[in-house]
């Protein structure tokens, strides 16, 4: 994991009177409601055409629209394998109460430059330093995010699509998850060239792992595998922070987990994440995760996180892709987000 | 460095196709003391006689069936020099897998890779061949699983076998007395019996050895247990 420096001004900012009141202390329907518009707009195999809910007006007079400026829909089409059934959410437009004051000293702070994190409080210095701290990280170098997150008999693993060197953005279509097994996906963000690294050799330890014993290997197992290949290399490592999700051959229970660099595993049995937005989807997930999800729940909620998560930070982004795996199916999704 | 130049492997193909080595190998092990293992239902049972060669030996101090790992056990027939080696080998084998996969390792997987080292030393250059066969005991995915391991690096799965002395007679007799639904203490039983078939003098706690594998583990029977087995044959 790598620790963000935050300017000492945010941090005085985040302890401010209006920012450590807890969100439980309003009532729900009575609040103000901030809109979050991913602008991920789904498409499916099939064209729904379901009119829209009532409170998906957006941007409504109350929301901070300075946050998402519409944009033309793009027309990347979208792959949808094993999936015919899936009903497409016409809107994904999440409600969350806030308390009091919060939009008031949160958006003053967005309005100044929106196109970085509202840690800057609109002091272009300091956003410079924060994005610049990440990006000479090499873990940063090139950006990504890749999360994972458990439902009902499910799990879903997502990740976005660039590949960039620092702040130039070079491709829109870098896969960052890996299909290991029936039921088992491996996500690698980090630096590009050990993503592909790790990934190559993942495959050759796991196929020679499947030949000699003739059997499927367990995502326990799996993690296993990966934790010591990467402390094979404790003092040069990969720089890359796997997340594995699976279902057990047999139980089909769902398993999640990530690890560091140096291969320390972290199982965990609500969601993982990982990559240059990592804090941004430790809110994201905290937020919208809920136990015993439905495999399209599970689905929007990821979406959801990764996509919002993204749309704050500079080096990750541009596009989505998202794995539900699910017992008898797995589906693969792309969602299309903004692409600046 | 000159040295190694001559040090090719003794192990060379005879004119007829044979690796003389081998066959003498396994000679060796026919000679040796008979062990038997059986797979029971519920678990298996290995047992080997552990004739000593004078009455002035400490009984207990030495052991033919040994603990490879929580689930998997081990006995020889042959060389017990050549033995300990391998269930070094054996141990750290199972003790890698699980530092890799943190899984303990399948019986099988032991086995194969056992067998890989036993085969290593009829191929390279200034080593003979492992003068014992192995019986490997072991309980994984709740089944239990016996094999036997030779000098060769050949290796079976077998519902019920015998090495050693007497293996032919030992066989033989384990064909009429096995069935598929045996249980664990009927199984004892049959292997004390088998080994007895062969047994010259007087069989005691003292010189044969019991080990058995069930969902508990593997584990050695100490001699007051070998004792009550043994009144309740007689």
């Amino acid at each position: 994991m790598h620790m963000i420096p935050l300017p000492l001004s945010s941090m005085k900012e985040q302890s401010g009177p209006e920012m450590s009141r807890p969100l439980q202390s309003s009532p729900i329907d009575t609040r103000p409601v901030y809109m979050i518009d991913t602008r991920c707009e789904l498409s499916s195999s099939t064209p729904s055409s379901a009119p829209l809910p009532p409170n998906s007006s957006f941007p409504s007079s109350t929301s901070p629209d300075k946050i998402s400026s519409p944009l033309p829909p793009s027309s990347v089409p979208c792959t949808t394998t094993m999936d015919q059934n899936y009903q497409q959410p016409q809107a994904l437009h999440i409600r969350l109460p806030l308390p009091e004051g919060y939009l008031s000293s949160r958006s003053a702070s967005v309005q100044g430059d929106r196109q970085y994190s509202s840690y800057s409080n609109g002091n272009i210095e300091d956003t410079g330093r924060h994005i610049e701290s990440f990006i000479m990280s090499i873990l940063g170098y090139n950006g990504g995010a890749v999360v994972a997150m458990t439902g009902k008999d499910c799990v879903a693993i997502a990740s976005d699509l660039r590949f960039g060197v620092r702040l130039q953005t070079i491709s829109t279509n870098f896969e960052k998850v890996f299909q290991m097994g029936p039921h088992l996906f491996l996500g690698l963000p980090g630096l590009a060239t050990d993503t592909q690294t790790v990934h190559q050799r993942l495959r050759f330890r796991l196929n020679l792992y499947e030949l000699r014993e003739n059997r499927r290997i367990l995502p326990k197992t799996f993690a296993a595998m990966v934790s010591n290949l990467l402390y094979e290399r404790r003092f040069g490592p990969y720089f890359i922070e796997p997340v594995i999700a699976g279902l057990d051959p047999e139980s089909y229970q769902p398993y999640i987990c990530n690890m560091d660099l140096i291969g320390c595993v972290n199982v965990s049995k609500d969601f993982v994440v990982c990559g240059t937005c990592e804090e941004q989807l430790y809110g994201m997930c905290e937020t919208l995760w809920k136990p015993d999800m439905k495999p399209d729940e599970v689905f929007e909620a990821i979406s959801q996180a990764l996509v919002n998560a993204f749309d704050r930070d500079a080096v990750s982004g541009w596009g989505a892709v998202v794995h539900v795996i699910e017992k008898d199916k797995i589906t693969t999704r792309r969602i299309k987000t903004r692409m600046d | 460095m000159a040295s190694e130049r001559y040090s090719f492997s003794l192990t060379t193909f005879s004119p007829s196709g044979k690796l003389v080595q081998i066959e003498y190998a396994l000679a060796a092990v026919a000679a040796g003391a008979a062990s038997v293992g059986i797979k029971a239902a519920n678990g298996v049972v290995l047992a080997t006689e552990k004739k000593h060669k004078s009455i002035l030996y400490e009984e207990h101090s030495v052991h033919k069936i040994e603990v490879i790992c929580s689930h998997i056990g081990m006995v020889y027939s042959g060389m017990g020099p050549d033995y300990r080696l391998l269930v070094r080998k054996a141990r750290k084998i199972a003790q890698e897998y699980f530092l890799i996969y943190k899984e303990p390792i399948p019986t099988s997987q032991l086995v194969q890779r056992v067998a890989m080292v036993m085969q290593e030393y009829t191929q390279s250059g200034g080593v003979r061949p492992f003068g014992n066969s192995l019986l490997i005991a072991g309980w994984d995915g709740g089944r239990p699983f016996l094999f036997q391991c030779d000098p060769s690096g050949a290796y079976f799965a077998w519902k019920a076998t015998a090495m050693g002395k007497n293996h032919i007679n030992g066989k033989t007799f384990l064909e009429k007395r096995y069935n598929e639904q045996l249980e664990l203490e009927d199984a004892v039983h049959t292997a004390i019996l088998t080994l007895k078939e062969g047994f010259e003098g007087q069989m005691t706690a003292d010189n044969i050895e019991i080990g058995i594998c069930d969902d508990s583990g593997f584990r050695r029977l100490t001699p007051t247990e070998v004792k009550d087995y043994l009144a309740n044959i007689s």
